[in-house]
C-alpha cells in the first residue's frame, strides 16, 4: 500500500478497526510524510474539541417554549373543511396528477380543435361539389339512367326468348 | 415530573398532558437548539427548526418506538429538518450568513472564550463549504459525538457512506483550519 492510499485511514483513523489502526501505525512508524500529515490532524482534531465544548445557547429559551406551545395549539385545533382540501393539494403526488390532467386537457383540445377544422374543410368542399353539381339533377339523371337500363334488359330477355322459341320449333 | 422516566413522560403527553409535554420541551430544547445552529449557523433559523421538530415530535408521538432513544428520534427529526432546509433555495442563499453567536461556558477563562467563540465560528464558517449530508455526517460525529452506528441510523446511511462523507468533510475542514492558523499566526506575527 502507497501513502495515498493510507491517507483515507488516516482521516478516518477513529473508525478504524484494531487491526486496521495496527497496519496504519505501521506505516506511520516508516512514512514521515504520513506521520506529519497525523500529527496535523490530530491538533486539529484537538481544536475543534475545544470549540465544541462550546454549545450554542437559545438567547430566550421561554420565548421559543411559547412559540412552540403555542403553534402547537394551534395546529391542534380541529381542520376546517376548506383547510382539508389546502392540505390534499398541497401533496406532490396531487400537483402532478392535476398537472398531468392539465396537460392532457389541452393536448386533447388542441386536436380537437384542429381536427373541427379538417372536418369543415371536407364539408366546405362538398358545399361547393354540391353547388356545382347539383344534387337534384344529378338525381334525376341517375334515376332516368337506372330506368333506360332496366327496359333495355327487359327487351333483351324478350328477344332472347323469342329466338330460342323460334330455333324450338324450327 | 422530573423523577419520571422518560417513557413515562411520553405516556403522559400522549394522554394529552400539556404538562408533559411542556416538560419534553424543557428538557430537549437546548440540546436541540445547538444541534441545528450547528447545522445553520444562524439563530432565527435555529429557533424555526427547534420549532417545527418539537410539533412534529408532538404529531408524531404515537408512533414513538420506545425501543430508540427520544434524543435519537430528536436527532433524526433535527437533521432532516436542516438538510431539507440547507437543500432549499432559501437554505442555499443563507448558507454564509454566519452570525456571531453568544455562547456561554464557564469552566474556561474569557480570552480562552473569546479564542474558542471565534475557532467556533470559523468553524461555522468553514462548514458551510461542505455538501449538506458532509456537514450533516460531521456535525454528529466529530461536533455531538455519535458513534457511525447513531449516525447511520439518523440520516438513514449505510456505514460506508457515511464514512466517505466523513473522510471528505474531515479533508476540506483540515485544508481550512489550516489556512486559518496560517492566517491567524501571520496576524499574531504583525
Amino acid at each position: 500500500m502507497n501513502c495515498s492510499a493510507f491517507e483515507k485511514r488516516i482521516y478516518l483513523y477513529r473508525e478504524l478497526t484494531l487491526a486496521e489502526r495496527k497496519i496504519t501505525d505501521d506505516h506511520l512508524s516508516d512514512c514521515e510524510s504520513c506521520r506529519a500529515m497525523a500529527a496535523l490532524l490530530v491538533q486539529q482534531q484537538e481544536r475543534i474539541e475545544k470549540a465544541k465544548s462550546i454549545k450554542p445557547v437559545i438567547n430566550d429559551p421561554e420565548r421559543l417554549m411559547r412559540r412552540i406551545v403555542a403553534t402547537a395549539a394551534r395546529k391542534d385545533q380541529p381542520e376546517s373543511q376548506f383547510d382539508g382540501i389546502k392540505s390534499l393539494l398541497d401533496h406532490l403526488f396531487v400537483r402532478y396528477a392535476f398537472s398531468a390532467i392539465s396537460l392532457l386537457l389541452i393536448t386533447f383540445l388542441y386536436i380537437e380543435t384542429h381536427y373541427e377544422d379538417r372536418l369543415r374543410g371536407v364539408a366546405k368542399v362538398e358545399i361547393r361539389q354540391g353547388t356545382i353539381l347539383n344534387t337534384s339533377n344529378f338525381i334525376k339523371m341517375h334515376l332516368k339512367s337506372r330506368q333506360s337500363k332496366e327496359k333495355t334488359v327487359s327487351i333483351s330477355r324478350y328477344s332472347y326468348h323469342r329466338s330460342e322459341r323460334s330455333t324450338k320449333t324450327l | 415530573m422530573a423523577e419520571s422516566t422518560s417513557q413515562e413522560i411520553i405516556a403522559q403527553a400522549l394522554g394529552g398532558s400539556n404538562e408533559a409535554i411542556r416538560f419534553l420541551v424543557v428538557q430537549n430544547q437546548a440540546f436541540a437548539y445547538s444541534v441545528a445552529y450547528r447545522f445553520l449557523g444562524n439563530s432565527e433559523d435555529a429557533e424555526d427548526i427547534v420549532q417545527e421538530a418539537f410539533i412534529r415530535l408532538w404529531k408524531n408521538l404515537h408512533k414513538y418506538n420506545p425501543e430508540v432513544k427520544l434524543t435519537t428520534w430528536l436527532y433524526r427529526i433535527i437533521a432532516n429538518l436542516c438538510l431539507d432546509f440547507l437543500k432549499s433555495a432559501y437554505g442555499r442563499q443563507r448558507k454564509n450568513t454566519v452570525d456571531v453567536h453568544p455562547a456561554v461556558h464557564h469552566s474556561i477563562g474569557s480570552d480562552e472564550l473569546i479564542q474558542s467563540n471565534e475557532l467556533n465560528r470559523w468553524i461555522q464558517e468553514a462548514a458551510s463549504g461542505l455538501t449538506p449530508k458532509q456537514k450533516a455526517v460531521f456535525i454528529l460525529r466529530d461536533l455531538e459525538d455519535l458513534s457511525v452506528e447513531e449516525v447511520c441510523g439518523i440520516l438513514s446511511m449505510s456505514a460506508g457512506n457515511v464514512k466517505s462523507n466523513l473522510y471528505y468533510a474531515r479533508k476540506q475542514m483540515s485544508e481550512k483550519l489550516k489556512k486559518y492558523y496560517q492566517t491567524s499566526d501571520k496576524i499574531r506575527t504583525i
